[in-house]
């Protein structure tokens, strides 16, 4: 068998030809692609990423999220003091002392309808909130507190609640962490979960953080700022 | 090396040059051989003998394009030793862009080395018009004799896109012949 006319004849094209064919590669092509392949997955990532934001925005209007500014960056103390140490007196601060105390005797019955114990600086009283605030209930606080006055009120949340909140978040502190929760703390006074946060923009750590606490306010964020909020509102 | 210097190490007849070719251009040479006659012993065989023969052939030849030049000697070669081989064995690879060439320009008869080089330059006239990856995956095919699952490797196409390239250009080079006169 001879070889084809053809095949030999291609044998006699020209030399740059051939040489060309030796070192070409079509990297211009291939970078072509590649740059349209890693476009597309760029452009489906932000595509994706603006439709969560959009929907963890739409979330947290929905879910009418509670968001306060810390200018000071200080959290309300668990036993519900909001002054300054030089504005307590030592009455005033026995009272604080003693009031926690109650609550620590009361969440040691783990009551399902025990709210919060605060002393209130401003009535001069013992607050005790009850989500329940039944004749009942008042009677066996008593029973256990002794002859102390306190004034009970109904409250929304029970502590047992927020404890369990507390709880969950603890237990994902490092994935909160990454979210942008800068910290968290049960406010006695206030009867919620503090949640603070990087920014008020964070929609995802307000979505997952709300999330964790079944969506039943019980949760308040707290966004830290140097600004004060007169500045913000000017900034806005 | 440099080209020019290796062709300078042929003139001066030092054997440096043949080290130096066979460092540089060794494993294309040996590629090439490989397609055609698609065994290891004969191909070694055949770039040796392109060695020798580019011995030969400088002086007082001067290759203006020294790696084209050995690529078509090496290419005559290894077509020479597979005419000769296939009596005894055939060479699958080639037999298929054999097969594939005979559709385009029938072996009617044989023709001298002008014809040839006629032809060549038609050809080479042809190829200057079709896109350069079109071309390029042409020549790798029928001048290197490259397999089509290498040649989608090398470019990073598929496998199926090489030989619709290949069927296309086909088809357009035996319309060009026609076009040029050649007998089809």
């Amino acid at each position: 068998m001879k070889a084809p006319k053809l095949a030999l004849a291609v044998g006699y094209i020209d030399d740059d030809l051939v040489s060309d064919a030796v070192d070409y590669l079509p990297v211009q092509r291939k970078n072509k692609i590649r740059y349209w392949k890693y476009a597309t997955v760029v452009a489906a990532c932000i595509v994706v990423a603006l439709g969560i934001n959009g929907y963890l925005k739409k979330y947290a209007i929905t879910n009418d999220i509670h968001i306060e500014y810390d200018v000071n960056e200080q959290f309300d103390n668990a036993d519900g003091s909001m002054l300054s140490h030089d504005d307590v007196t030592p009455e005033m601060a026995e009272k604080g002392a003693k009031a926690n105390n109650i609550h620590n005797l009361i969440i040691g019955y783990n009551f399902e309808w025990y709210g919060n114990c605060y002393y209130d600086y401003d009535s001069d009283l013992i607050m005790i909130g009850l989500t329940e605030n039944t004749e009942i209930n008042q009677k066996k606080i008593v029973e256990i507190i002794g002859d102390i006055a306190v004034q009970f009120f109904e409250c929304e949340h029970s502590y047992h609640k927020l404890e369990k909140i507390y709880n969950k978040l603890e237990s994902r502190q490092f994935l909160l962490m990454i979210i942008g929760v800068k910290r968290y703390n049960i406010s006695v006074v206030n009867n919620y979960v503090n949640v603070c946060i990087t920014s008020e923009k964070n929609h995802l750590a307000i979505y997952v953080v709300n999330k964790l606490a079944d969506e039943d306010g019980a949760v308040s964020f707290k966004v830290l700022s140097d600004q004060p909020a007169a500045d913000r509102e000017e900034n806005k | 090396m440099e080209d020019l210097m290796i062709i300078d190490l042929f003139f001066a007849r030092n054997e440096q040059a043949i080290n130096e070719t066979d460092a540089k251009y060794g494993k294309l040479c040996l590629s090439i051989a490989n397609n055609i006659l698609n065994s290891d012993e004969d191909a070694e065989e055949c770039v040796n003998d392109t060695y020798l023969s580019i011995w030969k052939k400088i002086p007082p030849t001067r290759p203006n394009d020294f790696k084209s030049f050995i690529c078509k000697i090496v290419r005559n070669l290894s077509i020479k030793k597979l005419e000769y081989n296939l009596a005894l064995k055939r060479s699958k690879n080639m037999t298929v862009s054999y097969s594939e060439l005979e559709n385009v320009l029938y072996d009617s008869d044989i023709c001298d080395e002008t014809e040839y080089k006629n032809i060549g330059k038609i050809i080479s006239d042809f190829l200057r018009q079709e896109k350069e990856e079109v071309r390029n995956v042409f020549i790798r095919k029928y001048f290197f004799f490259d397999s089509t699952g290498d040649i989608a490797r090398r470019y990073s196409f598929t496998e199926s896109k090489v030989k619709s390239m290949l069927y296309h250009s086909r088809n357009r080079l035996k319309q060009y012949l026609k076009k040029e006169g050649i007998d089809i």
